[in-house]
Parts: structure tokens; sequence; C-alpha cells
């Protein structure tokens, strides 16, 4: 066998391999997008793949009941989670790397370990603490506590992103007359933007799945967040599949629809803020 | 235009002392060239003059007025960086105009500063550009702009060289020279490249182990080094230096016996000394300007320059003697093997301390 083939057999094995990783995270996906646009008898009775009946009946009971409710607090939260998180890690990160004081790498090396903390031990004094303060029905709960979950890794990943780049870059600012402040603004953070989109897409998805403390903290149906909502069709004596399924298809275009326009700078940041490359 | 005046600066960084005490003055106007090897202090001299570290003691004034405590904005200085620091997200027009920008100045006039240095600069078709997008000429040429448009007091450049390749280096050089004799600004340019020193400074601030060994015009600390630090580190290649005992009016090299200018000995009998004496002041003797000491040698290996050879000659003392010649004459009659009698000028004999290394015709 010459160098050529073996060339071309080694290509087809590695597409085969990424084949069948693409077909086991897509099928369901798949999957579910089908039994959204199947006839409620059909979802029953047929096995095919390709659909054999097609509806946007799902889709108009879902939204009948008031399924853009959820799906508008969840963006208020993700989008709030977002901002705040991605700000206060950016100059977290930047202190860290900066100046000067005492226990600032020992801070840096602690901002990973909160994630060893079991976050079930964390929802009753959460919630003790809403409730004290009134905001049980608030979205700003929610926001800070995911908030909270998703800062210590983009801390991480903005460190390790602001580390690559040239002290030189902030110094020529500060002799051309920019404040500290200002050149961190005008020339860091435009340098960091894969970085920084990395870390805000992490916070975004981080925010708009996240179930376990929404479901606690959020009492009044009015402010559930779209998985506890998702939860909430569960629960009934029948479950309509169809409905379900349309609903979840809705929950998952947000996400899908940051990822395609990041994707450009997705991959570096993450590659780059795990130390891959 | 401004002088700049260095008072016992010192930085140490925990246990390790960068710089050691420095007291200068760079005169205004100059062109003054802090050399020395790399780790001497001579960048961290440069950053605690613009500001970008703080002084563990000692102060800076910039004409007269203490700026130790001033930030780096507010100095009315610009820098040349060794990796350039330009910014890839802004064009080069960005780039440049940012001081101007950051002072307040108007859009359009702004503009008109930024053209008129490009022009100068030979980078007007790349204002638009973003700076990854350039040559390593060019993007010099843009970091030598945003330094110069705003018309600062002092430029400061951080071996701004070592990025280019060696035909680039040179006619860098020589446009740094012509643009400081255009505005008459005052530079101050770190390298660790004494031909670059050489060549282009008024003034030479040669730099070791934080300390400054001696500051004078680039001729003064070729032709009269204060200590062999100095000789051995001008000149391509450095002085030849040699152990030498003094003793009766000469200075024996273990065998062979050199007489300086008698001044010079005249009062260190019996001393251990190192003896200098320059490449190019050595001639065959049937070229030399001065016979006083005829030393006869053999030339082992002869290194070819075009323009310039290197004779290594044995003179019988252990150490082999460089002799530098630009010669042609001298080219045709020398070859590898030769046996030849060579002279050196009592004048061009520099000697120096063996323990201090201090030249003794300074004491």
């Amino acid at each position: 066998m010459n160098w050529r083939r073996r060339r071309q057999l080694g290509q087809l094995l590695r597409f085969s391999l990424l084949g069948v990783v693409l077909i086991v995270f897509i099928f369901p996906f798949y999957w579910m997008l089908r039994t959204s646009i199947l006839p409620t008898q059909m979802i029953y009775e047929s096995t095919a793949l390709i659909p054999q009946g097609f509806t946007l009946e799902h889709y108009g009971r879902v939204i009948d009941q008031g399924f853009l409710t959820p799906v508008r607090n969840s963006l208020i939260t993700a989008v709030g989670t977002t901002i705040l998180t991605t700000v206060v890690s950016l100059f977290a990160a930047f202190s860290i790397l900066r100046y000067r004081y005492p226990g600032r790498r020992r801070a840096a090396q602690l901002v990973l370990l909160t994630y060893m903390f079991p976050h079930v031990a964390l929802i009753i004094p959460m919630y003790m603490l809403a409730a004290s303060l009134g905001l049980l029905e608030s979205p700003i709960t929610l926001i800070v506590v995911h908030t909270m979950l998703a800062l210590p890794f983009c801390v991480w990943i903005l460190q390790s992103f602001l580390m690559d780049i040239p002290r030189e870059l902030e110094e020529a600012a500060l002799v051309e007359g920019a404040s500290e402040v200002g050149a961190f603004l005008r020339i860091t953070v435009p340098q960091a933007k894969p970085g920084i989109i990395a870390a805000g897409t992490f916070a975004y998805i981080m925010s708009w799945g996240e179930y376990m403390f929404a479901y606690v903290l959020l009492t009044d149906s009015d402010a559930f967040t779209v998985p506890v909502a998702l939860e909430s069709l569960l629960s009934g004596y029948v479950i309509e599949w169809g409905i379900l399924a349309a609903a979840s298809v809705l929950a998952t275009l947000p996400v899908l629809a940051l990822f395609w326009l990041m994707a450009k700078y997705l991959g570096e940041g993450i590659a780059k803020g795990t130390g891959v490359v | 235009m401004a002088k700049i005046t260095l008072e016992n600066l010192r930085k140490e960084y925990g246990s390790l002392t960068a710089v050691d005490g420095i007291d200068l003055t760079i005169a205004d106007g100059s062109y003054t060239m802090i050399l020395g090897p790399s780790g001497c202090g001579k960048s961290t001299t440069l950053r605690m003059l613009a500001g970008l570290e703080q002084p563990t003691d000692g102060d800076v004034y910039i004409d007269d007025a203490r700026v130790t405590d001033v930030p780096p904005g507010d100095r009315n200085l610009s820098m040349v960086f060794q990796s350039l620091a330009l910014w890839d997200h802004k064009t080069v027009r960005e780039n440049i105009g940012f001081g101007l920008k950051m002072e307040g100045v108007a859009e359009a006039e702004r503009n008109a500063a930024i053209d008129e240095i490009a022009s100068l600069l030979q980078i007007s078709e790349k204002l638009e550009q973003s700076p990854a997008a350039l040559s390593g000429g060019q993007q010099q040429r843009v970091a030598l702009g945003r330094s110069l448009v705003r018309e600062p007091d002092v430029i400061l450049l951080d071996e701004p060289l070592s990025s280019l390749d060696a035909k680039l280096q040179l006619e860098m050089r020589a446009t740094l020279s012509k643009i400081h004799k255009e505005i008459g600004t005052t530079f101050v340019h770190v390298t660790h490249d004494q031909e670059d020193a050489m060549s282009i400074a008024d003034e030479i601030i040669l730099m070791n182990d934080g300390e400054v060994v001696q500051h004078g015009a680039p001729m003064e600390l070729f032709d009269a080094p204060t200590e062999e630090f100095v000789a051995d580190f001008i000149g391509t290649p450095g002085m030849n230096l040699l152990d030498g005992t003094v003793s009766d009016g000469a200075v024996d090299l273990g065998g062979v016996a050199l007489t300086p200018a008698a001044e010079t000995i005249a009062e260190h009998p019996g001393s251990a000394v190192r003896v200098g004496v320059r490449p190019n002041r050595i001639y065959p003797a049937d070229a030399a300007p001065d016979t006083a000491n005829t030393l006869a040698a053999e030339v082992t290996l002869v290194e070819t320059f075009g323009d310039s050879r290197w004779y290594y000659l044995d003179v019988g003392i252990g150490e082999e003697l460089v002799m530098k010649s630009a010669d042609t004459a001298v080219f045709g009659t020398l070859a590898e093997g030769d046996a030849v009698s060579v002279c050196i000028g009592s004048e061009d004999i520099h000697l120096f301390d063996a323990t201090s290394g201090r030249a003794l015709s300074a004491a």
C-alpha cells in the first residue's frame, strides 16, 4: 500500500469517526424537531425517520399557553447574567494580572476552587436571603445567582487571555497620555475580544439552561424561566409530546442563534482560555 | 526640547538591584545612547525616565522640573518600544493619532499632522490599513510616527532596531539620525549594539551592573576608555587586553616588554596591570607611523571582511593579539603562517589597574 493510499484511508477513518459523533449529538435534536411538527396521532404511530406529516399546531398551542413569557424571563436573566459576568470578570482578571497586592496569586488560584462547593448546599441559604430581601419574584435574584455560578470560569478564561496581551501595548497608550483605565478599555479590551466573547457565551448558555436554582428561587409561575416552564409541561397526567417538543425547539433557538453569531470567535476563545493552544 | 537629569536613581526588585544609583545629565537636543550588555539596567533606566517604572530611590528631572511622581502621559515624552507595541485593532492613522486624540486635538488638525508625518516617513498609502498588514520596516515607521507626531520634548527608544533584519537596521539607523538632525528633539536610545551607538550617538552612556561606567562622546569612549570594561565593550573587535607588570619604565607582558607614554606608569612601579591596545592601532612595521614598540609575530589566522581584515598574531606571550587593517597593501603581503614585525605607538598603549579595572592614565 503506497503512502498516498494510506493517507486517503486515514482521512476516511477520521471522517467516519466525526460522522458517528455528529449523529450521536444531532440525532436527539432531529427527533425533537421531527416530533414537534408531526400531528399528534402520528407521533404515537410512526417511527419513520422522514416525517410523514406536517403541522404547526403544537407551536401554536405552545404560544397560546403563554410559553413566550418564560422565554422573555430567560432572555432577561441570561442577558443580565452575561453583562454582569463579563464586566466583573474582565476587571477581576485585569486586577489579578496588572496589580500587585498580597493574596493576588492565591485569589487567582482559588477562583476555580469555588466549583468544588456542592451547589445544592447553597440553595437553602440563597432562598432565605432572597426571601428576606423580598426579591423572590425579581429577575435580579437569578441574575446574581447565575453570575456567581459563571464568574469563576469566566475570570479564568479572561485571565489566560489578558496574560497573552503584551503589557507594552498598554504602556504605549500610557505614554501617549491615556489613563490606566483608559488604556485598559481602549487597548486591552478590544484585543481581548475573542476571550470576552467566549466568556460571555459561556455565561449566557449557563444561565439559559440553569434549572436547579431557578426551580427553587422562582415561586410565581409568571417568573418561570424556560427550564422550569419545560419541566412543568412534564408534570401533568398526560404528557403531550408534541407540545413538549415544540417548546424544547423554541427553548433551543436563542442559544443556537448565539452560537451561529459567535462561532468565529468561540473556537479561539475556548481553546486559548483552557490552555489548549 | 528638554534636558534630562537623573539624580541618584535606584531601582530594586526584591533583593536584586537593577539600577544602582545613577547621576547624570542628558544634554538638550542631543542624541544620547544608553549602551550596555543585557541585564545592565539600561532598559529599566529608560522606563523610569518614561514613568513606566517607579524608582526605589532618587529623582528624574525634565528641564529642571521634578517628574518622579508624574504619570507617563504628563511628561510630554514619547516612546518607541522594542516590540513596537502597535495596536492591531486600530488603523495606522488611529495608531499615529492616538496621542493627539488624548490631548483633545480636533480631528481635522489631527489628520493634517498625521498626513505630514506619514509623508515624511513614506507610509502615506498605509494609513487606513491595520499595522498587522505591514512589513517590519513599515511597522517601525508607524511606531516612529506615533512618537513624532505630538512633537514631544523627549523621544525614548528602547532597542528599536532589534526587531529588524540587518539591512533594514542600517537603513533605519540612518533614518533616525536624519530625523533627529531635522527636528532637534532630545533622543534617548537604549541599545546593546555598540556599533549603533558609535555610529549615530552624540553621547554614549555606557552601563554595566546597574551603574554608569563612562559617559561621553563616542570617540572619547573609543580613544580614552576610563575602565577596562569600556575598552573591551567598545570597538569591533574590542581592545586587545593582556596581563602585565610595570617595571623600569616599561610593561612586562611575560617575555615581551612594551613602553607606554612615560607619565602613565611613573607612579605605579611593580603594579599588576591590564594592558590594552586597539586592534586598528597595531601596524606592520613598514607601514607604522610610530615604531616605539616593535614585536616579532606570526600570523595564525586571517579573517576577511571585504574592507578590512583581522590578523591574529602570536607574539610569544601565550595570548594572541588581533591586528585590524584596512590597508589593501597589507592584504596583499600578509597571509596565515607569515612571520611579521608589528609596531605599537606608545600613546596607543592603555593601562588599567588589574584589580579595579580603572584606567591608570586617567588617575
